[in-house]
């Protein structure tokens, strides 16, 4: 007896039409008539609406924050098999970017959080602005952070348009777990550990180094209220993890604060706008 | 269209990943790759298939970048439905636990054979390759996977192709 493939099968209880020569087996076998009963049990399972509305609604948030060809191999699956495939030019090219990811984390990382924590040590004043930013540029900016769509973005807050690096250092390690943030301008990365000053066109992407496996999250939130996931909840080992996603700075300026922490400390956080408990690097806006 | 394959995609997912974040995850970024490139789906003759592929790459994507997948998860309680009839869900089994660990264009391969159970001559088709050279692959994904040394009393896709 031949049965339908598994794919044909499901495809057949989410309503499309089987191939003709296997619609009359179908209809005699058992075996075929069980699963997919369990089948259609599955589908009449799935989403409701409102689920259905939020999930497209945050697929949207995201695909509006993303790089527009991510992720790399993505391509119409039904095209796979023509080859060169329209990805793999772009493929070469970014090689430099990995090899530069992976200098970043294995000498400039660990070099960087020494030079940190001792500057941290032997200095109780809050820590200067990165030497490529303007010192002259003052605190308290727009910036934009991957603005969410309206609906999506959490009720904004009042907030008091300075840096919270005023008093202690915008980074704070606790639990092992040091963050810094990797700015991309045209091409050009530099790794910032305390502020970042952001310009329109930049990218960020978060590095958080761990001393132990947990379970982490990391996520921008804007001083509007918006927010834009970089690091998928996860559960990562020890050592040195670079977010999935990075955020694009577009046009519409907000300033925001980068936060890493578990999913329970990100979500209250983001709930209560109340930053303890998370690590956090402040995000502002680069003088023009 | 969330509504309607949102489930069958979800339980791919989980399947292909073992680890429910991850899954959720996938889908959240099929749909947002959907929402940029998703002319495709408009137009495909089994917009299922279509997506079911899809979402075979964005889960291959997430395992490649992922480095601290839990393993330890009984596929019985990932897929309570099990396997289609006429499979090996032996061959399921290995194919799922391995797929993090084959090759790129193996990957996809083992999914549509061990997983989707589709013939030999039908992952050609898909694929665009003879018959002769996904024989031959398939054969090195079932050295690879040890299914030739497995006991099996189910009728695998190998066995399907021979039929007339």
């Amino acid at each position: 007896m031949t049965h339908p493939s598994s794919l044909d099968l499901e495809a057949f209880a989410v309503g499309e039409p089987l191939p003709p020569h296997l619609a009359g087996h179908v209809d005699e076998c058992t075996a075929c008539g069980a699963f997919l009963a369990q089948l259609r049990t599955v589908v009449s399972s799935g989403p409701s609406t409102k689920d259905a509305d939020d999930a497209v609604a945050r697929a949207l948030a995201r695909a509006e924050a993303l790089e527009p060809l991510e992720p790399q191999s993505f391509v119409d699956p039904l095209e796979l098999p023509q080859p060169p495939r329209p990805q793999e030019p772009r493929q070469a090219p970014q090689e430099p970017k990995r090899k530069l990811w992976l200098l970043v984390s294995s000498v400039v990382a660990p070099l960087a959080a020494a030079a940190a924590i001792l500057l941290l040590m032997r200095s109780p004043a809050p820590p200067a602005p990165s030497s490529d930013d303007d010192p002259r540029a003052p605190t308290n900016y727009k910036v934009q952070m991957g603005t969410l769509p309206p609906g999506l973005a959490p009720s904004p807050t009042t907030t008091s348009g300075t840096t919270s690096g005023a008093a202690e250092p915008d980074t704070q390690f606790k639990g092992g777990m040091q963050v810094a943030v990797v700015r991309d301008r045209a091409g050009a990365q530099a790794r910032f550990s305390s502020t970042v000053r952001v310009r329109p066109g930049d990218r960020l992407r978060v590095e958080v180094a761990l001393d132990h496996e947990q379970a982490i999250l990391g996520a921008v939130l804007a001083d509007d209220g918006s927010y834009l996931e970089l690091m998928p909840q996860a559960v990562r080992g020890p050592g040195t993890h670079f977010s999935e996603r990075s955020a694009k700075i577009d046009a519409a300026p907000t300033r925001g604060t980068i936060i890493i922490g578990s999913p329970e400390a990100v979500a209250r956080a983001r709930e209560t706008k109340n930053l303890e408990g998370v690590t956090t690097l402040r995000v502002d806006l680069e003088s023009p | 269209m969330y509504q309607r394959f949102g489930a069958l995609l979800a339980r791919r997912c989980l399947l292909l990943l073992r680890d429910q974040a991850q899954a959720d995850d996938a889908v959240q970024e099929l749909l947002s790759v959907l929402l940029r490139r998703g002319e495709g789906l408009r137009v495909a003759d089994s917009p299922w298939k279509w997506l079911a592929r899809a979402a075979d790459r964005t889960c291959i994507d997430l395992l490649r970048r992922g480095k601290h997948l839990r393993t330890a998860v009984d596929i019985d309680d990932l897929d309570p439905v099990g396997v289609a009839p006429g499979m090996d869900p032996e061959a399921r089994c290995a194919v799922v636990e391995s797929l993090q660990r084959l090759d790129e264009d193996q990957q996809l391969l083992a999914i549509m054979l061990f997983v989707d159970g589709l013939s030999q001559g039908e992952a050609a088709l898909e694929l665009g390759l003879s018959r002769v050279t996904i024989n031959k692959r398939a054969q090195e994904l079932r050295a690879r996977l040890r299914l030739d040394q497995a006991p099996s009393s189910s009728k695998t896709p190998s066995a399907k192709e021979a039929r007339p």
